[in-house]
């Protein structure tokens, strides 16, 4: 028993099922949303490209291992697999003299979980490039091997430099005596310094922070996160504790020790699994759906869980109109208003990917393909294969075949086997994209007057255009209604239902129960109200809430008439309209 | 087999790429069936005229091809033979001593294609006519999405048109991600360079034979920084235009948005006191003024100018003419009487630009408005001078958007932006300009690999002929932009 504790197996392989787990559990459509902004080309061209920039070889592989991410449990695996590497090479660093420290960098990966896995791969460049340091034992041969090492993973994956020299200082220091030991120490930092300002003047024309860090580790027009210095610092953190403290007598035998740690490590697994998760995790989840255009799965999630965030509801009510579920869901769901429907001058990733996919919903194909534009640049890497292939339907649909040709080439050149790329370029045919349903009906809703508002900035007049022009545009109007209904624009609401009521077409529950309440109780027009198809079951239901309507203690009022507009007309505070 | 085991990986697709090339090579060296039309070929490089100066001309040829093969052969004898998979690519040396051979005379390239399934053709053969009049060494651009609201990266680029080799100038990313705009060359001189910043260090930057200035441009007197620029030839005035610009964005099909001024007026700038000349403006409220350039011997203002209409309500009737005024240079003072030389009646005119030796004038057209790159019919226009009469500018133009325009110091090259390639990017294309003025076809600027163009995710934004590289460094603009204070510029 003791012997199989002591295994580093046992430990480490406990570490990669606890950290799979928690990837897998917590993180899964993080990563595949974060996949969506790495287009990996296999051009030469592009490695080229990457190369000529800091870090550059380290952001080409990480492109070219995220393009995996979206196959089932491919993230969860290369995470844990690359932080179980890590944490290996970190012991193998603190002479195995504990374990439980060489997760330390591992762990924080987890806590605070990266966009991509540049910063991993970055990271276990520079402790593999420390490692293989310190196994040299000849003065001449390291130090030569040292500046070779410091130099590359400077150019192939900066920042690891920075902390292969950390890692090499703290060697040297701990590693001889006399004051000679701190030349080379020294020397290692100074160098790291200076290769990036010697990359500046030569190699890059860069800013200071991405010739020191490299452009891909993080957004490069955001601050860096705090949590990158915790995690870069972390190995040299626990090379100095190990290195610098005289080690302690154990108070335990070995294995109660190894026992203590595989314990501790299922039971902080265990904790992380039960308490981890991204705060955005339902968004994300329902962004992964939307992007594989499974809008049931999204009804049905929300049918079982309660919709967490604004994101999460933009996707519910987009998922409901696709699903013909909208009027249903709507008073079900827990509308915000406005930015519930879609958001407001959208700037962030998730965002534009929303507008984007409200626009197209609504057929207003000008927005869609613009914020599917803005949603392309404002990314990392100036990609977004997503919303790429959005751009390419909404030149198709314009019948602008030139600018979809340019995008679908670009496309192919990351995805050269995908069938929906395939089916894109041939629909660059105009007789075969005019025949093709999808785009012959889009053409027939795209909008006819022009107008200069912005779909999410001025929503109830820009959806007031789409269906002036289509009233039959299904999505534009079910949104619209659903504005209405939401802030009590009851007015308004009728005046569209007019002219529905003269095409003849049937109405939702939902509509005849506002009709019923507006020629009720807003204009007592009962001759009126008749002229509507109504259904007698919505009537009598209606009528029987406006006799019990005093008699009932609202907790009961709530539990049978919660359902109903007339009752969320009268009990429950609308959306407060947004004061832009 | 027993050796063939024992070689490695690369050493068996070593082998296997030295059977599938020589398998090539012999199917290419059979003759095949001839096609009487010349291949399809990225860059379109067929039957233009280059200048014997340009980099080599590297194209692909598209279509189902394995490999290629190419013999260039030159009027004075030289013949060049070239291959590959579908990329015919130069080398530099050659390329050169065939162009220097061949100045005035034509190239006939010949082409062979082997298809993927193993069938060769030979297309018929085109030409390339070397012009001997050289173009400006370098091309000076901006590379910008050609995007909405959103700017990500921004850089101010140039390119030896000689070779392949493209520099930056600045890039956003040193200077906070700010917009970088509107750079602009006096008589094409690198040593003579301005630019604006907006957001983020914020200012106009002009750099004279090193020094840079830092300028805040806005006054009390005028409605915005200056906009659009254009140097007196003398390189004492700059004149420029202060527009208070806003956009929207269309709904409808084949539109996608629009620019246009709320308010607009031209201005000269005196680089030597550094103020704005109340002389030399036009400061009107009944008319919009904007896009100026002066003559090259710097005795004309021309400048573009609609009657002021309530905006953006009538955004798609204003329509500007092409007017100048006389300007003299000694008293920085503008003349009091407009010529229009081009009335707006049934389209407006924007970016008048001079050909060096003065008799041309070349403008962008549009249907309405004065922001051309957004406008699908924009086309370039040019006036001879001499007789007033409109030079055709047919062979120039194309389906898509045409929208700026800059001579080479010589007047026999224009590079245009054009974005006939796919409808979306600005490209600069070349065309040679005849003593009469006739435009050759153009061709778009040559990559070492033409495949580059494929994932560019930028325009070309504002390409301008330069006489030499620019060689201020893209570190010492960052070190203006953050350090120095702007100097406010006075109205005078």
């Amino acid at each position: 028993m003791k012997r199989f504790l002591a295994r580093p197996a046992l430990f480490y392989g406990v570490f990669f099922v606890g950290s799979f787990l928690f990837f897998e559990i917590n993180y899964r459509y993080w990563y595949r949303f974060m996949e969506q902004y790495s287009l990996f080309l296999y051009t030469e061209a592009y490695f080229m490209k990457l190369c000529e920039q800091p870090g550059g070889f380290n952001a080409y592989l990480t492109a070219f291992i995220t393009r995996f991410f979206t196959f089932p449990y491919v993230s969860s695996v290369c995470l844990s697999l690359l932080l179980t590497l890590m944490s290996l090479l970190s012991a193998r660093l603190l002479k195995k003299r504990s374990r439980l420290l060489s997760l330390f960098p591992a762990v924080l990966f987890c806590l605070f979980p990266v966009e991509s896995i540049a910063s991993v791969l970055a990271a276990l460049t520079g402790i593999a490039a420390v490692s293989g340091y310190a196994a040299i034992q000849k003065p001449l041969p390291r130090y030569i091997t040292g500046f070779a090492l410091i130099t590359v993973c400077y150019l192939l994956a900066a920042p690891a430099h920075l902390l292969a020299a950390a890692g090499m200082m703290i060697c040297e220091c701990y590693g001889a005596a006399g004051k000679k030991r701190f030349f080379p120490a020294f020397g290692w930092l100074i160098w790291a310094l200076l290769c990036p300002l010697l990359a500046m003047r030569t190699l890059y024309v860069v800013p200071m922070r991405e010739a020191f860090l490299g452009r891909h580790l993080f957004h490069p027009e955001y601050p860096i996160p705090a949590s990158f210095w915790y995690i870069w610092c972390a190995l040299p953190f626990i090379m100095l504790l190990v290195y610098g403290l005289r080690r302690p007598k154990p108070l335990f035998k070995e294995g109660l020790r190894q026992l203590a740690a595989v314990s501790l490590l299922v039971g902080a697994t265990a904790i992380a699994l039960v308490y981890g998760g991204h705060p955005l995790e339902q968004a994300y989840r329902y962004d992964w759906f939307a992007r594989g255009q499974q809008w049931e799965a999204i009804v049905e999630d929300v049918a079982r869980h309660p919709v967490k965030d604004r994101d999460a509801l933009i996707y519910a009510n987009l998922a409901h109109a696709y699903t013909g579920t909208f009027n249903e869901a709507l008073l079900r769901l827990p509308q915000v208003g406005e930015d519930g429907f879609i958001p407001y001058d959208p700037k962030t990733r998730l965002e534009l990917i929303e507008a984007s996919e409200v626009s197209w919903l609504l057929n207003h194909t000008n927005s869609a393909q613009r914020f599917a534009f803005v949603g392309v640049l404002s990314s990392e890497r100036n990609v977004q294969s997503r919303l790429m292939e959005r751009l390419v339907e909404t030149y198709l649909v314009n019948e602008e075949y030139k600018a979809a040709e340019k995008y679908i080439r670009i496309l192919e050149m990351s995805k050269p086997h995908n069938p929906r790329i395939k089916e894109l370029r041939r629909l660059l045919e105009p007789e075969t994209s005019a025949s093709t349903p999808w785009i012959s009906e889009r053409r027939r809703l795209t909008p006819l007057t022009d107008n200069p508002y912005d779909l999410t900035k001025t929503f109830p007049s820009a959806l007031a255009f789409l269906i002036d022009d289509h009233p039959d545009n299904k999505a534009a109007f079910e949104y619209a209604m659903g504005y209405l209904l939401v802030y009590k624009e009851l007015n308004i609401f009728m005046h569209y239902m007019e002219a529905r009521k003269e095409r003849g077409e049937p109405l939702p529950v939902v509509y005849q129960e506002a009709i019923c309440l507006f020629y009720t109780a807003v204009q007592n027009e009962p001759e009126t109200l008749r002229s509507y198809s109504i259904d007698p079951a919505v009537y009598q239901r209606f009528l029987g809430y406006m006799q019990q309507l005093k008699g009932l203690t609202p907790a009961l009022l709530s539990r049978r008439y919660g359902d109903t507009y007339y009752y969320y007309a009268q009990f429950v505070q609308p959306p407060r309209k947004p004061v832009r | 087999m027993k050796t063939f085991s024992k070689l490695s990986p690369a050493g068996c697709i070593l082998v296997l790429s030295a059977f599938f090339f020589s398998s090539c090579v012999d199917k290419m060296s059979m003759p095949g069936e001839s096609c009487a039309r010349p291949p399809l070929i990225f860059p379109d490089y067929t039957d233009v005229s280059i200048p014997v100066n340009i980099a080599p001309l590297n194209f692909r040829v598209e279509g189902d091809v394995k490999a290629c093969s190419a013999t260039v052969r030159g009027e004075d004898g030289q013949t060049l033979r070239l291959s590959g998979r579908n990329q015919l690519v130069f080398k530099a040396g050659e390329w050169k001593k065939l162009l220097k051979g061949n100045a005035g005379k034509s190239l006939q390239i010949s082409v062979s294609t082997l298809s993927g399934k193993g069938e060769r053709t030979d297309w018929q053969a085109f030409t390339i006519h070397i012009s001997a009049d050289p173009i400006d060494s370098h091309l000076v651009y901006r590379l910008i999405e050609p995007g909405y609201e959103k700017w990500h990266i921004v850089g101010i680029y140039q390119r030896d048109i000689e070779t392949f080799s493209e520099k930056v100038i600045i890039k956003n990313d040193l200077t906070g991600y700010n917009c970088i705009n509107c750079h602009s060359f006096c008589n094409g001189d690198p040593q003579q360079m301005m630019l604006h910043m907006r957001a983020t260090y914020g200012a106009t930057y002009i750099a004279l034979q090193g020094d840079i200035q830092k300028l805040n441009t806005r006054t009390d007197s005028t409605i915005s920084n200056m906009t659009y620029p254009y140097w007196h030839p003398s390189g004492r005035y700059i004149t420029t235009s202060v527009n208070e610009i806003r956009q929207f964005f269309h709904s409808v099909k084949g539109k996608k948005m629009e620019v246009f001024d709320l308010e607009s007026d031209v201005i000269v700038y005196d680089v030597q006191t550094q103020t704005i000349l109340s002389a030399a403006s036009i400061l009107t409220k009944d008319a919009y003024e904007t896009f100026p350039s002066f003559s090259p011997e710097g005795d004309w203002l021309y400048f573009c100018s609609a009657p002021a209409l309530p905006m953006p309500d009538s955004y798609d009737r204003i329509r500007y003419n092409l007017c100048r005024v006389p300007f003299d240079a000694v008293q920085g003072r503008i003349g009091s009487s407009i010529d229009t030389l081009v009335r707006a009646d049934v389209h407006s005119a924007s970016f008048p630009r001079l050909s060096p030796d003065g008799r041309f004038l070349m403008y962008s057209e549009t249907a309405y408005g004065q922001f051309p790159i957004w406008h699908k019919d924009a086309e370039i226009r040019m006036i001879n001078l001499s007789d007033g009469s409109q030079v055709d500018m047919s062979l120039l133009n194309s389906e898509d958007t045409e929208s700026y325009h800059s001579w080479s110091r010589n007047s026999r090259w224009v590079v245009i932006s054009s974005r006939r390639e796919n409808g979306l990017y600005t490209l600069p294309y070349f065309a040679h300009i005849d003593s009469a003025g006739r435009p050759s076809k153009p061709f778009l600027l040559p990559q070492k690999n033409p495949d580059d163009y494929d994932y560019l995710l930028h325009s070309f934004n504002l390409p301008e002929l330069v006489t030499g590289e620019v060689e201020i460094s893209p570190y010492a603009l960052q070190h203006a932009a953050k350090k120095l204070t702007a100097t406010q510029v006075r109205f005078k």
